[in-house]
């Protein structure tokens, strides 16, 4: 069931087209990336579900209602644009935040206990921000996002600042936040992140959504049918091997007679015939369907999209 | 409009942990007391208590100039003509706080020189010319007529043109009163404009810390926006709160230990010289501001219609301070903006002038209904009584305020809602005309 549903949203700064009717559904329970290149209208669209924006046109319905001022009390909000007032100290800091989304005074000191000592940052209750390095705000900032217990969390670039331990402990702690039923918009360019946490996605260019749906279909649906295969033995004995049913695509000597080579299909031949041919020419020690990356659906999303662009022009 | 207050106490909080604040919240009202001090002061400077010599060479004097025992002015005549180099250097005379040098061409030349050392109180100075009048007077028409001296002075009262304005032949509405009022628009348009300066630094400092995308996904804009402006404006109301009771306080302290007997003409010297009138009413007039300051304010009336012109006052300029602040591109982008602020507050100070000097005149009346001008002129006209039937033009007048600023809060916080994410830009009047018209 979709906790949030966007409905031709479109939105104009004067000469710009923010974004042009816009439609997508965030099921209840999931990680949902929001993807594109700077400018493409992502976090125009997450100002407008903040209601920090109005639409000039479309509608928002969170848990099937138009989305209210109300309902911001359930959605927690980490920008990308990360912001603490920096002379208060990071109790204060906390408890303002939580106050402004409707907690009382002693539920949002609870819940600041809690996430302090989660992210084992207790002594730092009494500092001032301006005495925390960049990465210890950023923590603050998320702990801020999340201390009213909301039930969509939407980040806007979470991961960025952070070093590789901390992001770990934000990829660990978004599964679990998931885990707990709740729901996660992700707006990232990191799309290793989006890979590894993210149930589904949806791309964001020049103000329309270009394409939508889970990681997998996203990556399927542009894979090429390239494998690569990890062995031992002669290379021109596997090049023999290929024959003409596989064409050789890359390959990389790993050390003195060990390959990796990525191979594509000619005819009808599948994977279990490319392995079938290489038995007894080459100790095959690895072979996989080679997948393309996030990183590549955006690529070629948004390659396609200016090319249809030109084409209508 | 919970939220609203959850950011108020927060702009409370921040400037009451501030050093700063506090330490001009009490260095503040002792720097307006020494103000005072020295205003006091410069209508009473000078030596009080004088001794002098006077060089009588005609020997007019000798017998006719009295000291009283306990009078601050003690004469002591000399038959000899003192020079001025002598007193100043010769041992004997050092006694003395000035030379009182009586020509014996007096009666012709009418001059007289008075050589201090420390330049006298011009109360003294009063004293001094008034004795030394009235006895070469006597001798003169001792010496001149057959006349009493009580009968020449009967008919040598000077012509008194008096001017009176014809609305107010009693002359109920003096300037005196009109400065009381004054004071207050003063001091109302200074704390607008420091809070309101505030309220513009607060809401750019915001933007640079991009804070306000936080605190925007959780409250409305205007709600924010009426959260700063109430928030310092409590601090405002505050800060004025302790300067009022600590200059109070300083004010009464001055009265019984500095100038306790600034209205006693015995301290002009004129015990027992009869007629004294004109020259004690001239005495009176000398510390006007002493006068204004304790005598003049009607207090039950002027603050209660300070604190409401005060805070609608406020609340007008705020909106105008919040926009400038919401819309600039950086932290010091914005700035050329006050420039027409501070031009409407020099307009408001010289409106308030023009209240004071003039009070009928059209162009006050067209000011007193300005919201720019109105809790200025408005303060010194409650300072300056309404004629009969007149009072409820102040509270027209108050009501075109409020209504004005019903309408800048509104078109504020459209500028606030579209400019408030806007960065990196070059502010100009085109930005603020388009986020006006955006709902």
């Amino acid at each position: 069931m979709a906790i949030l549903k966007i409905e031709n949203i479109s939105k104009r700064f004067f000469e710009k087209q923010a974004l042009n009717d816009v439609s997508l559904a965030v099921n209840s329970g999931e990680i949902y990336g929001l993807l594109g290149p700077n400018g493409a209208g992502k976090t125009t669209l997450i100002r407008i579900i903040n209601q920090i924006l109005t639409p000039d046109s479309g509608t928002i319905f969170f848990d099937n209602e138009p989305l209210k001022q109300r309902h911001l009390a359930q959605i927690g909000y980490l920008p990308e644009e990360r912001g603490l007032y920096r002379s208060m100290r990071v109790f204060e800091q906390l408890l303002f935040l939580a106050q402004l989304r409707g907690l009382s005074k002693s539920e949002a000191t609870v819940q600041i206990e809690y996430w302090l000592a989660k992210f084992d940052i207790v002594d730092w209750k009494r500092k001032r921000i301006e005495e925390l390095s960049k990465g210890m705000a950023q923590k603050v900032q998320f702990i801020g996002s999340v201390l009213h217990n909301p039930k969509l969390l939407i980040l806007d670039e979470p991961l960025s600042g952070f070093d590789p331990l901390n992001v770990e402990l934000i990829l660990s702690t978004l599964k679990e936040l998931k885990e707990q039923g709740k729901t996660i918009i992700l707006s990232t360019h990191n799309m290793k992140s989006v890979e590894e946490i993210c149930d589904r996605a949806a791309l964001i260019y020049n103000a329309k959504k270009v394409c939508e749906g889970s990681v997998l279909e996203l990556r399927e649906a542009i894979k090429k049918g390239h494998y690569g295969l990890r062995f031992k033995g002669n290379m021109i004995a596997f090049v023999n091997a290929l024959w003409t049913d596989f064409e050789l695509i890359d390959k990389r000597e790993l050390s003195d007679n060990r390959f990796e080579a990525v191979v594509a299909m000619r005819s009808a031949a599948d994977f279990e015939d490319l392995l079938k041919s290489m038995l007894g020419q080459v100790k095959l020690e690895a072979a996989w369907e080679i997948m393309p990356s996030m990183q590549d659906v955006f690529l070629q999303q948004v390659q396609e999209e200016d090319t249809n662009q030109k084409l209508e022009a | 409009m919970k939220n609203s207050w959850i950011i108020a106490k927060r702009e409370i909080a921040e400037r009451l942990n501030s050093k700063s604040f506090l330490m001009f919240l009490f260095i503040g009202p002792v720097l307006v007391l020494l103000a005072l001090f020295l205003l006091f002061q410069a209508g009473d400077e000078g030596k009080s208590q004088l001794k002098i010599l006077v060089s009588d060479e005609g020997n007019l004097l000798e017998g006719i100039l009295h000291t009283q025992k306990n009078s601050p002015i003690q004469y002591q005549i000399s038959r000899d003509y003192v020079s001025f180099e002598t007193f100043r250097s010769k041992p004997e005379y050092q006694q003395y706080d000035a030379l009182l040098d009586v020509n014996h061409k007096v009666l012709e030349n009418k001059m007289c020189m008075v050589f201090y050392r420390d330049k006298p109180a011009v109360e003294r100075q009063i004293g001094i010319r008034f004795q030394l009048e009235k006895r070469i007077e006597e001798i003169l028409v001792n010496e001149t007529s057959k006349m009493s001296i009580s009968d020449y002075r009967k008919i040598k009262q000077p012509l008194n043109v008096v001017y009176r304005n014809v609305y107010d032949p009693k002359q109920e509405i003096d300037h005196l009163a009109g400065w009381s009022g004054f004071a207050f628009g003063l001091l109302t348009m200074i704390f607008i404009f420091l809070f309101g300066m505030t309220i513009l630094r607060s809401t750019s400092r915001d933007k640079s810390n991009r804070i306000v995308e936080v605190i925007l996904a959780s409250v409305k804009s205007f709600h924010f926006m009426v959260g700063k402006i109430v928030g310092i404006g409590v601090v405002a109301f505050l800060q004025f709160l302790v300067w009022t009771i600590f200059v109070v306080i300083g004010l009464y302290f001055f009265r019984e230990n500095l100038f306790p007997d600034i209205y006693d003409p015995a301290n002009l010297g004129l015990n027992g010289m009869g007629s004294q009138d004109t020259f004690v009413a001239e005495g009176m007039h000398l510390n006007k501001i002493v006068e204004l300051v304790y005598d003049r304010i009607n207090y039950s009336v002027m603050i209660p219609i300070f604190l409401v012109f005060f805070t609608v006052g406020y609340f007008f300029y705020a909106a105008f301070f919040a926009s400038i602040g919401a819309s600039s591109g950086s932290e010091s982008d914005g700035q050329q903006f006050i420039l027409p602020l501070i031009g409407l507050f020099g307009l408001s100070i010289y409106a308030g002038y023009l209240a004071v000097q003039f009070p009928e005149s059209d162009l006050v009346t067209y000011l007193f209904y300005l919201p720019f001008t109105s809790p200025m002129v408005a303060l010194v006209k409650v300072s300056q009584g309404f004629a009969a039937g007149q009072s409820y033009t102040l509270f027209m007048s108050l009501l075109v305020l409020l209504i004005s600023t019903i309408i800048a809060v509104q078109l504020a916080s459209r500028i606030y809602k579209n400019g408030i994410l806007q960065f990196g830009h070059r502010l100009s009047f085109k930005h603020f005309w388009k986020w006006m018209k955006k709902i």
